[in-house]
C-alpha cells in the first residue's frame, strides 16, 4: 500500500472536542497526547536519509573503502513500515457508522414524540382560561381537580385504596 | 344577584354543550408522556361565533351611583334618553314614600348613616384590599400559565439536546480519523528511526574506519619517535659526552663573565 505519509495530524481538535460529552474527556485527552507524542517523536527525526560527508573520509582513509560505503549507503532503500492496522480501523468506521446511524434514527423518532407533545401544549387552551371541566379532561395528570371517578380524599396524592390500605395499616399498629 | 345567577346558569349550560358532545368525540390518540395534555377535538357543529366561549371577567362591571349596573341605565336609554333612569327612580321613590309603602322610619336614617360609612371604608379600604386580592390572583394565574410554558420550555429543550447529541455523535468520524493519523504517524516515526538507525550504523562504521586509521598513524609516529631517539641515543659515545660536558662548562664561564 502506498503508504500516507503525514508528519502532523490532519483533525481539527478543537472542533473534535467540542463534540465529546463531559464523560469521555479524559480518554480523549489520552488520544490527543498520544498522538502529540508521535508527531514530538516524528520531528525530532530525520525526514530522509542523512548525507555523510563522504569526502572529508576519502582524505583519511582507503578511498576503496569509502567509495564502497558510499555506494551503498545513497542506494540503500530502507522499506516502509507495513501498515496492517487501516483495514480493522476502516471496518470499526462502518460498525460506528451504522451505530451513529441507529442513534440518530433513534433521536428522530424521539424528537418526533417531543414534537407531537409541543404541538398538543401549543393546541391546548390555557390553562388558565380553563374551567375545572375543562382541566379534569385536558391535563388529568396535574391533579388541578380532584376526578369525581375516583375519589380521593385530602390532600387528594394517593388513591382512595391506597388511602384505605394505609388506614388499615395504621390501625393495625395501634391495636 | 340576577347576574350571578345568569352567570352560573351560563356557564353550567355552556358546561354541558361543550362536554356533551366533545367526551364522545375523546381523541383516541394515546398522550407521548405521562405529562401531554389530551387534546379534545370540538365537534365541528360547534358554533363559536354566534355562542363564544365565556371569558372570565376580570374587572367588575361598570356601575353607577357607585353600586347601580351601568345596564340598568342603558335599558332606559333607547326610550327614555339619558336622564330616563334617573326620572324613573325619583318617581317611583316619590311615590314610594308618598304612599307610605316605603315607611321612613328609624332605619331608615341608621341605614343612611351606615351606608356613609360603608363608603368611608370603601374608599379608604378597598385600593390596598384590591392591590392584595389582586396579587393573589395574579399569582394564581401565573401559576397555571407557568404550568403549560414549563411544559413547553421542557419540550425544546430537550429536542436541542436530542440535536447536540446527533451532532456530537458525529465524532465517530474524527475519531476514525484520529486513530487512522495515529496508525500512519507511528509508521511515519517507525520509517524514520530506521532511517536514523541505517545513518548512525553507517557513520559509525566509517568513523570506526577513520580512528583505525588515526590508531595506527598515531602509533606509527610514537614508534618511529621513539626509533630515531633511540638509535641516536645509542649513537652518543662518552668521548662526544666528555666533549659536550666541557663545551658546556665553557659556556657557563663565558656566561658567568659577561
Amino acid at each position: 500500500m502506498a503508504a500516507r505519509r503525514i508528519t502532523a495530524s490532519s483533525l481539527d481538535w478543537a472542533e473534535f472536542a467540542k463534540k465529546i460529552p463531559q464523560a469521555q474527556k479524559p480518554a480523549f485527552v489520552a488520544l490527543k497526547n498520544k498522538q502529540d507524542n508521535y508527531v514530538r517523536q516524528i520531528s525530532a527525526l530525520p525526514e530522509a536519509l542523512p548525507k555523510i560527508d563522504f569526502s572529508s573520509y576519502k582524505a583519511r582513509v582507503s578511498a576503496a573503502m569509502v567509495d564502497d560505503f558510499q555506494k551503498k549507503y545513497e542506494s540503500l532503500k530502507i522499506p516502509y513500515p507495513k501498515d496492517t492496522l487501516t483495514s480493522s480501523i476502516e471496518s470499526q468506521a462502518v460498525e460506528q457508522k451504522a451505530e451513529y446511524e441507529k442513534f440518530v434514527a433513534q433521536s428522530k423518532t424521539r424528537i418526533q414524540g417531543i414534537n407531537e407533545e409541543l404541538a398538543k401544549w401549543n393546541a391546548m387552551m390555557p390553562i388558565e382560561e380553563m374551567n375545572m371541566e375543562e382541566a379534569l379532561t385536558y391535563v388529568p395528570h396535574l391533579n388541578l381537580v380532584v376526578n369525581p371517578e375516583k375519589p380521593t380524599l385530602w390532600p387528594h396524592d394517593k388513591d382512595y385504596d391506597e388511602w384505605r390500605k394505609m388506614v388499615e395499616n395504621m390501625e393495625e399498629e395501634h391495636h | 344577584m340576577l347576574s350571578r345567577l345568569a352567570i352560573t346558569a351560563g356557564s353550567r349550560n355552556s358546561g354541558s354543550f361543550i362536554w356533551g358532545r366533545s367526551s364522545a368525540a375523546l381523541s383516541t390518540a394515546q398522550p407521548l408522556s405521562n405529562n401531554a395534555p389530551v387534546i379534545i377535538q370540538e365537534s365541528p357543529e360547534r358554533d363559536l361565533v354566534n355562542f363564544p366561549r365565556r371569558q372570565r371577567p376580570i374587572d367588575a362591571p361598570p356601575v353607577r351611583l357607585g353600586f347601580l349596573p351601568e345596564e340598568w341605565f342603558t335599558a332606559f336609554h333607547a326610550k327614555t334618553g339619558a336622564t330616563g333612569p334617573y326620572m324613573f327612580m325619583a318617581s317611583v321613590g316619590t311615590y314610594m314614600i308618598s304612599k307610605e309603602i316605603y315607611v321612613l322610619e328609624h332605619e331608615f336614617y341608621s341605614g343612611i348613616a351606615f351606608a356613609g360609612l360603608l363608603m368611608y371604608m370603601y374608599k379608604r379600604l378597598s385600593p390596598d384590599v384590591g392591590t392584595y386580592v389582586d396579587g393573589l390572583v395574579q399569582a394564581k394565574e401565573d401559576q397555571l400559565r407557568s404550568i403549560r410554558q414549563n411544559e413547553i420550555d421542557r419540550c425544546q429543550a430537550s429536542i436541542t439536546e436530542e440535536e447536540k447529541a446527533q451532532w456530537m455523535a458525529t465524532s465517530y468520524e474524527s475519531l476514525i480519523q484520529a486513530k487512522k493519523d495515529n496508525v500512519a504517524l507511528q509508521l511515519e516515526a517507525a520509517y524514520r528511526e530506521r532511517l536514523a538507525e541505517a545513518y548512525s550504523q553507517v557513520k559509525r562504521r566509517l568513523d570506526f574506519q577513520m580512528e583505525r586509521v588515526n590508531v595506527l598513524r598515531r602509533v606509527e609516529q610514537k614508534h618511529m619517535t621513539n626509533w630515531i631517539i633511540n638509535s641516536v641515543k645509542t649513537s652518543i659515545t662518552s668521548k662526544q659526552e666528555d666533549e659536550a660536558l666541557k663545551q658546556c662548562v665553557a659556556d657557563l664561564k663565558a656566561l658567568a663573565a659577561k
